[in-house]
């Protein structure tokens, strides 16, 4: 029971650690996205540095027990593919940037509630 | 169990080791790119049981440091898991034809991280055992063979470890099966031939075999392991007009122009049977590992029948004037 205990609490550490970095994260992407948006052309390198947040971010949410961040990332990475795809299909990345930056920053925010109550 | 976990997410790296400490692995050491596993690799007093690695990681990604990790003499058998958010199939057999073991995909499920573990860490206990296999293989090889034994043999094109070829099937199995047939091959004289003769010479001739299969399925992509004895296991990764009974003959062939010898000079006869070829489509991953048992089989029950060009011609087509 006590390795039960010791394990949840570093779980919840590691989940602590995961849910502070993503208001940087969700800036991170925002900025970057109203670069590529001023000149697509110019700045379409940019969406590889967003695919790589969403790579990280789709390898541990789930397992955090953020399974819908990890699937919006997922997506997200996929869309944005590798050098050779770029910049891909615009519209469909975009909505999933605004679906990916919004649910990042709902998590953040309950998150920060539930530590003020 | 000593364990190197290599990930450039720290977070990762973190989880990881709250994971592993979960599973009673505490001696955990983790790096975050290949250039410092590699440091830590050379550096360690101890070495490594297992490897955790990641593939998308910036400089040296995680298959190259599988290749890297395999040049080490004393890591040419030791378990590496893939841990990885690459999901896609070119990943998953470069990460097995590169040398890795197991292969699991982020977001991981903590229950599957456990068991894989476990299953390494009994494997680890029986290296510990036994010695390590790497590590003592200049000093035993002129012991007895024991022809039972399942070689390593990582320099063949194409050859991966049994295991390896099961946990990339069970893999690959979440995708598709699709194109992906197994046969087995048997040399049935391997016990007469090499019954008394030394480690050595068993696996240099288990290792000239290998060869001989390599290069006659080539440039088919494939995945192959030595089944222990005179047994080999074959799984062609996208083939629908295998036939089994050509290759057999080509194999063959293959096999005599490689004119093996004896250690004391002698000539060494081998004969190689193909067994019927078994498609994998619609697999279970349990019906995967039994489908290999299945190939092995059918490979010995081959031995056995004549060949369609041996068969005996119909009396009917006899009796017409086409026998």
């Amino acid at each position: 029971m006590q390795g039960n205990d010791a394990f949840t609490a570093g779980l919840q550490k590691v989940r602590s650690q995961f849910v502070s970095q993503l208001p940087e994260q969700a800036a991170a992407i925002r900025g970057m996205w109203s670069q590529f948006e001023e000149a697509p052309h110019r700045f379409s390198h940019v969406l590889l540095d967003i695919g790589r947040i969403a790579h990280r971010i789709a390898g541990t949410a789930a397992t955090l027990g953020f399974p819908e961040l990890g699937q919006l990332a997922a997506s997200l990475e996929e869309a944005i593919g590798g050098p050779g795809d770029l910049p891909g299909d615009e519209r469909k990345i975009r909505r999933l940037v605004a679906k990916f930056v919004k649910e990042m920053t709902l998590i953040s925010d309950n998150d920060m509630e539930m530590g003020q109550a | 169990m000593r364990i190197l976990a290599v990930d450039d997410d720290p977070i990762i790296l973190t989880l990881l080791g709250e994971v592993l400490r979960a599973a009673g692995f505490t001696d955990v050491v983790t790096a975050e790119s290949g250039v410092q596993a590699l440091r830590a690799i050379a550096e360690t007093d101890t070495p490594f049981d297992c490897f955790l690695f990641d593939i998308q990681m910036p400089e040296m990604d995680g298959i190259e440091l599988v290749q890297e990790v395999r040049k080490f003499a004393d890591y040419g058998s030791t378990p590496i898991l893939m841990i990885t958010a690459m999901s896609q199939r070119k990943y998953i057999d470069a990460a097995f034809a590169a040398g890795a073991s197991d292969y699991i995909t982020k977001p991981f499920e903590i229950g599957e991280v456990h068991a894989r573990l476990r299953l390494v860490s009994s494997l680890a206990e029986t290296r510990r055992a036994g010695g390590n296999p790497d590590a003592l293989e200049a000093v035993t090889e002129n012991r007895p063979a024991d022809l039972v034994q399942r070689v390593k043999l990582h320099d063949v094109d194409g050859f991966i470890d049994y295991l390896a070829v099961e946990n990339y099937l069970l893999q690959v199995s979440r995708l598709s099966l699709i194109g992906m047939r197994a046969f087995g091959v048997v040399i049935p004289e391997m016990k007469r031939v090499l019954g008394h003769s030394t480690r050595y010479e068993y696996e240099a001739a288990v290792a000239d075999v290998a060869e001989a299969i390599s290069d006659t399925i080539k440039p088919l992509p494939f995945f192959a392991a030595h089944a222990g004895g005179g047994e080999f296991i074959c799984v062609l990764l996208n083939s629908n007009n295998f036939d089994p009974e050509e290759f057999n003959q080509r194999l063959n062939e293959t096999i005599t122009d490689m004119d093996l010898y004896h250690s004391n000079g002698a000539p060494m006869s081998l004969r190689a049977v193909v067994g019927e070829d078994f498609s994998l489509k619609l697999k279970s991953p349990k019906g995967v590992s039994q489908t290999l048992v299945q190939a092995l089989a059918a490979a010995e029950m081959a031995q056995h029948q004549p060949t369609r060009r041996e068969q005996p011609k119909s009396s009917l087509l006899q009796l017409f004037g086409f026998g």
